[in-house]
């Protein structure tokens, strides 16, 4: 009785992953498509928002800014097949192109909040450097003009004599 | 030099220099704009230059282009070509009003490309039809469009003439949808002596 049913079991698995193919070409309706296709289309539109933050942040997008390159085109090759009436071939870019998206989002938010974090230090290590120079000028200016006064005034006094000689003579 | 033009002359050095210490705080506060933003589209015949673009047709042979854009507009951007195809008497992208073409596109090609980089495909198309004043379908990079456009015979230069065009649109964040860019390259195409 048992092996019967494993028997029966292991023959509907067989069947069902031979009919699947089937299946799938059968759900190919527009009303399907037309929802991967907005799907997809938003994913990218989200993923490009994603992006353009992480790049307004400082981050280095170069290799997800190519995921989307390449996502962006599965999704022209998806509309270029609904446009020629290839409904399966647009099923399939359309389903692609949110697949290659997968988790850009994310790692757009990572290469965001380190770009965030790498300002932010720089940012307190400019703010440190340039107060500790700006103190350095702000000393070395003061120490230098009781210097300098006192080296002009000396200077000055010193030709004050030589006039007095010269008028004398 | 009296006095007041040296103590004039020192301040000015020591104030030069706070402002060369305090330099690495002004470059993160201070943000200077940017040159102007464009984008740029070209086409380039077979040879990959601004010559030999395909002209005469002859039915169900293969031509090719190449067609480009580049990223001026200081940041990344998500655009959109659409390749359209009209006879003589369909309207063209009108640039002073800065609206497209009203015609479907019959083909798209869509990439997001960083500030400065270039995009570039290679654009291979034939057409068919049964006489030059209907082009039946026309086959872009091996997918085939049926398009049943018709011709009007051109009395002044003597034949069917249709153009092959590209439209560039750029993803508006404001609008959150694509917006014509206001820029378009096309070649034109005499299928007077198409089919043979």
């Amino acid at each position: 009785m048992q092996r019967e049913k494993i028997f029966c079991l292991l023959l509907l698995s067989l069947a069902y992953l031979m009919v699947s193919p089937l299946i799938v070409k059968c759900s190919t309706n527009t009303e399907d498509l037309d929802l991967v296709l907005n799907k997809a289309e938003n994913d990218i539109k989200t993923a490009y928002l994603a992006v353009l933050q992480a790049e307004n942040a400082g981050g280095n997008v170069s290799h997800i800014v190519s995921r989307l390159r390449a996502a962006a085109g599965l999704l022209a090759e998806a509309q270029n097949a609904y446009k020629a009436g290839d409904y399966e071939d647009a099923y399939q870019y359309a389903l692609n192109c949110s697949e290659l998206l997968d988790g850009l989002v994310e790692d757009a938010e990572k290469i965001e909040i380190k770009a965030k974090q790498l300002h932010n230090s720089n940012f307190y290590l400019a703010v440190i450097e340039s107060s500790i120079g700006l103190a350095a000028v702000i000393l070395c200016g003061a120490i230098g003009w009781r210097f300098l006064r006192r080296w002009y005034f000396k200077r000055l006094l010193r030709m004050k004599p030589e006039a007095g000689e010269a008028n004398e003579l | 030099m009296n006095f007041d033009d040296f103590k004039a002359l020192y301040i000015f050095s020591c104030i030069c220099l706070g402002l060369i210490t305090i330099t690495p705080i002004l470059s993160l506060l201070i943000r200077f704009p940017g040159g102007e933003r464009f984008s740029e589209i070209w086409i380039l015949g077979s040879d990959h230059m601004a010559e030999d673009y395909p002209f005469n047709i002859v039915r169900n042979d293969t031509y090719t282009v190449y067609v480009g854009v580049c990223n001026h507009m200081g940041e990344s951007m998500y655009y959109v070509v659409y390749v359209k195809f009209r006879n003589q008497t369909e309207p063209l992208p009108n640039v002073t009003k800065e609206t497209p073409s009203s015609l479907p596109a019959i083909y798209e090609y869509r990439f997001v490309i960083s500030d400065g980089e270039v995009w570039e495909t290679k654009v291979t198309f034939s057409f068919d039809f049964d006489n030059a004043s209907l082009v039946k379908s026309i086959t872009i990079d091996s997918r085939t469009i049926t398009v049943n456009k018709y011709g009007l015979w051109d009395s002044e230069n003597e034949g069917y003439y249709y153009q092959l065009f590209f439209e560039l649109w750029i993803y508006n964040l404001d609008e959150e949808d694509f917006c014509f860019h206001n820029r378009f390259v096309g070649i034109w195409l005499n299928m007077s002596n198409a089919v043979r």
